[in-house]
């Protein structure tokens, strides 16, 4: 009976804030927290947010989630009430649907109302015991009466810690883990913030997901296509797939020799000072000798149209065997050379376009011509002939410009 | 064969000859650059013989037989802004049957002698000029093998030729700028040679003290 006096003042105190609150609200006035509190009590007894001018829908349990989902798409927001521990789940953008639905997967609202509690008898047991150890024995007629009782009263508040432990133990799986089916993990938590009326972030982060998503999709059919005409020339490295070689078989594989012959002697015509012999010693593949200046020659192994092979040389040095054949096997005695075979090799796997061979022989031959100033080009980098006894060997692939091997980046 | 650069480094202060071919080369040693045995160059001269000069009093022109043990069967015949001779060793015992004409000078035998290093594609040879017993100088030859035309790659020379000579950089050698675009070979190295064997035994008719 002692309490009614108690309840009765505060369902006054309520009924007071609502009146003094709802002409304000239709005006538009009244945004903010309310926090309702108890008389007598520091602890509010629930506390509701009020954004826009409509009535807060208050409840006596926690709002399920499903309700956000359940709400016209155009309220915008909404006035929510939650418990003490935040007001954060009961909120979502009206025009985010997929989002609450979202929400409502995996997230148990009425067991994440319970695990707080559960936390909350947690600390309180907690700091019982803290309490029994520091008040320390009880004054008793005998010493170990008084031992016993503290023993007694210790271990009671060390159950009471175990028996919510195991409680919120038990609440915690039910609860779920809310990021998990998310397809945007934490960020999802994002279109809870109520800033976010004025930011777009979240709208903005899930355009950039579509986005990326679709461009993933797009990559992944790119990556197809192109591994049909890949740097693996050689049927014979195709490994898994050469069962199907005969009919993988690019039609520009088989040329006739006189294009070849044309499109190599377009080619000669077109830079003055390099020189191209084309040969023929095994069959139908060519062979070049080309000779760039007084700089280098270089010995091109040729299938159809696509380059096999280049081996670069100075212009003073062998590239015939004894027999008088191209050596299309040994290096260059000097670095230098050595150092340009490389990137010329690289260059090979450079210039790819399947479609069209001669342009892809034509673009090797302009990159080889910049090679006529090999050893009169400084570095475009650090201005330098020399570095570590080499002089610029790299030339780039669009630019044509001359740059050391470790300053190209 | 690639373009060289023969040039004179100058003994330095206070130090003996062998002291600054020492020094030299352990700069070249610390930049990276590996010994590769030894190397010879040398020098004969000869005199026209006086029976063959003409009537008109013409000066007696000088020819200079070198051998280079780089090429170690060949042998170079040169005359001083004239033609080069590139002959077998066996050339040596034709100039003694040519002794009528050509006579060899005395005591003017002048070689350089020294070490060959290799650094990347460069091929450095520091050596201690002799001529009879006594040391006169100091020759750097400096080859770069990839390249065959000399105006080409007398940036990137020069600019090794700094990294271990400092300020004792030569200017560019004569032969260089003779014929642009031409390609390098072995008599060009020998007219640097003779150049600079001419250059020191010039020095020696100036009495300098301390050299030694």
């Amino acid at each position: 009976m002692a309490l009614l006096p108690h309840l009765l003042m505060t369902m006054a105190h309520f009924i007071l804030i609502l009146f003094h609150t709802i002409p304000r609200w239709k005006s538009g006035e009244a945004q903010g927290l309310y926090v309702l509190f108890a008389v007598g009590q520091t602890q509010p007894l629930h506390q509701f947010r009020v954004s826009e001018p409509c009535l807060p829908s208050y409840r006596g349990s926690l709002p399920r989630t499903n309700y956000i989902s359940q709400r016209p798409p155009g309220a915008t927001s909404s006035a929510s009430a939650a418990c003490a521990s935040g007001s954060r789940f009961g909120r979502a953008r009206g025009g985010g649907g997929d989002m609450a639905d979202v929400l409502s997967v995996g997230v148990n609202l009425e067991a994440f109302a319970q695990a707080i509690s559960a936390i909350q008898a947690l600390r309180s047991s907690v700091s019982r015991v803290f309490d029994c150890l520091k008040d320390g024995m009880r004054n008793k007629e005998t010493l170990e009466g008084r031992e016993k009782a503290f023993i007694a009263h210790f271990q009671d508040n060390l159950h009471s810690v175990n028996r919510d432990l195991n409680e919120l133990e038990r609440l915690s799986n039910l609860v779920g883990k809310p990021s998990e089916n998310h397809p945007l993990h934490n960020s999802g938590l994002l279109s809870l913030d109520p800033v976010q009326d004025k930011t777009p972030l979240y709208s903005q982060l899930l355009q950039a997901y579509k986005w990326s998503n679709k461009l993933q999709y797009h990559a992944g059919l790119a990556s197809g296509l192109l591994n049909q005409q890949s740097l693996k020339r050689s049927a014979n490295q195709m490994g898994v797939s050469a069962k199907r070689r005969p009919k993988a078989q690019p039609t520009t594989l088989v040329l006739p020799p006189q294009y070849v012959d044309d499109v190599i002697s377009r080619i000669d015509r077109m830079f003055p000072e390099m020189s191209i012999h084309l040969s023929r010693p095994n069959g139908t593949s060519a062979m070049l000798l080309v000779t760039l200046g007084k700089v280098l020659k270089v010995v091109v192994v040729m299938r159809s149209l696509f380059i096999d092979r280049t081996i670069v040389k100075g212009y003073h040095e062998d590239v015939y065997t004894e027999d008088g054949k191209l050596d299309i096997w040994s290096k260059s005695n000097y670095q230098v050379f050595q150092k340009v075979t490389d990137h010329a090799t690289t260059a090979l796997l450079h210039y790819q376009l399947p479609q069209m061979p001669d342009v892809v022989v034509r673009s090797f031959m302009t990159w080889l011509r910049s090679y006529v100033k090999l050893f009169q080009a400084p570095c475009q980098r650090c201005g330098k002939f020399l570095q570590d006894g080499l002089p610029p060997t790299w030339r780039d692939f669009r630019t044509l410009e001359a740059f050391h091997d470790t300053c190209r980046q | 064969m690639g373009v060289t650069c023969v040039s004179q480094m100058p003994v330095a202060e206070g130090k003996s000859v062998q002291q600054t071919v020492e020094l030299l080369t352990r700069k070249l040693e610390m930049l990276g650059a590996e010994k590769q045995g030894t190397f010879c160059v040398d020098c004969e001269t000869y005199h026209t013989a006086a029976s063959t000069l003409g009537s008109q009093g013409q000066a007696g022109k000088l020819m200079y037989v070198m051998h280079n043990s780089e090429y170690p069967l060949s042998c170079f015949a040169l005359f001083e802004n004239g033609p080069c001779l590139i002959a077998d060793t066996n050339f040596d015992v034709l100039m003694v049957k040519l002794k009528g004409f050509f006579q060899s000078a005395k005591a003017s035998k002048i070689e350089t002698r020294g070490t060959r290093y290799q650094y990347c594609d460069f091929l450095v040879k520091v050596g201690t000029v002799t001529m009879g017993p006594s040391a006169r100088g100091i020759s750097v030859e400096v080859e770069y093998g990839p390249c065959v035309v000399a105006s080409d790659c007398w940036s990137l020379l020069l600019e090794f030729l700094q990294s271990f000579l400092g300020s004792h950089t030569p200017g560019i050698p004569a032969v260089f700028g003779n014929r642009h675009d031409a390609v390098y070979g072995p008599a060009d190295t020998m007219v640097q040679y003779m150049e600079l064997f001419n250059k020191i035994r010039k020095q020696q008719q100036v009495p300098v003290a301390g050299i030694r």
